[in-house]
């Protein structure tokens, strides 16, 4: 039942990015597929994380129009190396989340422009660069490492909170 | 062995996502028939979860507007203020009817001014990611929505069709990135190839330096392709940009069309012209 509802709230992410979070006023709609995939993957290790991660990128590819796979394998590789990190540094610290959501959604960006290059055609890289990856990154960075770090304070809390109960 | 496969199992599980992720990606180039049956089942439960939670999320917001800011009301005042309330959504609910009443009008002018059969169909979904720019249509191949077919307003241009289902049908935005059309300047007939930014405007690709091309010239489809009829609004000229170099001169042009509020558009079935026929015909003859 929790594995259902658990993937629910993930297929809706995908949807909750396109209408909800395209409504707030902000210059970039930052990428929750990436952060959600990251969370996982720091979080509850390899597995989950390349399995939530490659889940959400084939249904982005899916609605998007983008060239299937694409956000598949980068969500995969995103999960995968962000609970490698995780396992290495797993740390409070919401300037190691910032440092990795930046260096996470930068490599997501040029190898998503890389991929669009051998796929569908070139796009002006000096563009792509300044245009997009790295603004999204920044937004990525500050937005992902602050709901990573309520999420985790969150998640902290319960546990305290559980603990002391059992005492 | 099954030891191996425990050992491994993170790196085992890595390199089949990967694997089954490059299946598609090359699979996606060649368009092979199992490859299109497979995007057909995936597009059409993903739209359908798409449109449902649009359609969820309008009812939520709608609901937030109506309601949520009686909440402090005082209980004397209640009656009459679920009064008003359900005035005011019946209003509401009017106003409404009536501003959709007269887009359709203006659809249905659109419709029976231009000489091609069109299908209409509403927007249920859109996917604005950084580097794409989509719509999805409640109109699939029911309807007889087909791939590559133009999807137009009143205003112009829209984009075309990417993919199909049987009930949805996915639009890719002129303004994508990966989007082209054949375009033509409409006070010089100066020709080119209208391109998608990654920002919000187009550009003009391949435009000869030397033509003659200023800020507030409308561009036009040149009806070259075959996707795009002839002379539909592409958008303006915005921006001209000659460098000292190069062949070509940069050239930016706003869309027409107002792409984040579209609610209904036309998906045009032939854009072929009655007499686009004739000459050869006669040449025939």
């Amino acid at each position: 039942m929790k594995f259902l509802l658990i993937l629910f709230l993930l297929t809706l992410s995908v949807p909750f990015q396109t209408h909800i979070l395209s409504l707030l006023p902000f210059p970039f709609p930052f990428d929750l597929v990436l952060i959600v995939t990251y969370y996982f993957g720091y979080f509850h290790g390899k597995n989950k994380g390349m399995t939530v991660g490659a889940y959400l990128g084939i249904l982005t590819d899916v609605l998007s129009g983008e060239h299937l796979g694409v956000q598949m394998f980068l969500k995969a590789l995103v999960g995968y190396f962000s609970a490698v990190f995780g396992m290495g540094i797993l740390s409070k610290n919401v300037v190691i989340h910032f440092v990795l959501l930046l260096f996470f959604s930068l490599m997501n960006g040029l190898l998503n422009h890389f991929l669009i290059y051998l796929f569908v055609g070139e796009i002006p890289f000096k563009d792509a660069l300044l245009g997009m990856i790295l603004p999204s990154a920044a937004w990525n960075a500050l937005f992902g490492s602050l709901m990573v770090f309520f999420l985790q304070k969150r998640a902290l809390k319960k546990q305290s909170d559980f603990s002391s109960e059992k005492i | 062995m099954l030891s191996f496969f425990l050992r491994f199992r993170q790196s085992i599980l890595l390199f089949i996502l990967l694997v089954t992720s490059l299946i598609l990606m090359t699979s996606h180039a060649n368009q092979g028939a199992g490859f299109q049956t497979l995007t057909f089942g995936l597009f059409e439960v993903t739209a359908a979860m798409e449109s449902w939670f649009s359609s969820g999320f309008k009812g939520i917001e709608n609901y937030y507007h109506r309601h949520i800011h009686l909440v402090g009301v005082e209980k004397e005042n209640r009656l009459i203020r679920e009064q008003v309330t359900v005035l005011q959504e019946q209003l509401n609910r009017l106003h409404e009817i009536a501003l959709e009443n007269n887009r359709f009008k203006e659809l249905l002018k659109f419709q029976e001014s231009v000489p091609y059969s069109m299908i209409t169909a509403r927007v249920v979904g859109k996917s604005d990611n950084s580097w794409s720019r989509t719509l999805i249509l409640n109109a699939g191949s029911r309807a007889g929505v087909a791939k590559g077919m133009a999807v137009t307003r009143p205003e112009g241009v829209v984009g075309k069709i990417l993919s199909v289902s049987p009930h949805y049908s996915l639009v890719q935005l002129l303004i994508d990135s990966n989007s082209a059309i054949p375009g033509i300047v409409q006070r010089t007939r100066a020709q080119g190839i209208v391109e998608g930014k990654i920002t919000n405007l187009c550009q003009i690709k391949y435009l000869d330096r030397l033509y003659d091309v200023r800020v507030g010239d409308m561009v036009l489809s040149s009806g070259l392709g075959g996707v795009y009829p002839k002379g539909l609004v592409i958008g303006t000229v915005v921006a001209v940009q000659k460098k000292s170099y190069g062949l070509f001169q940069e050239v930016q042009v706003a869309p027409a069309v107002d792409l984040s509020r579209l609610e209904e558009v036309f998906v045009i079935k032939n854009s072929r012209l009655p007499d686009d026929d004739q000459p050869f015909k006669s040449i025939q003859e």
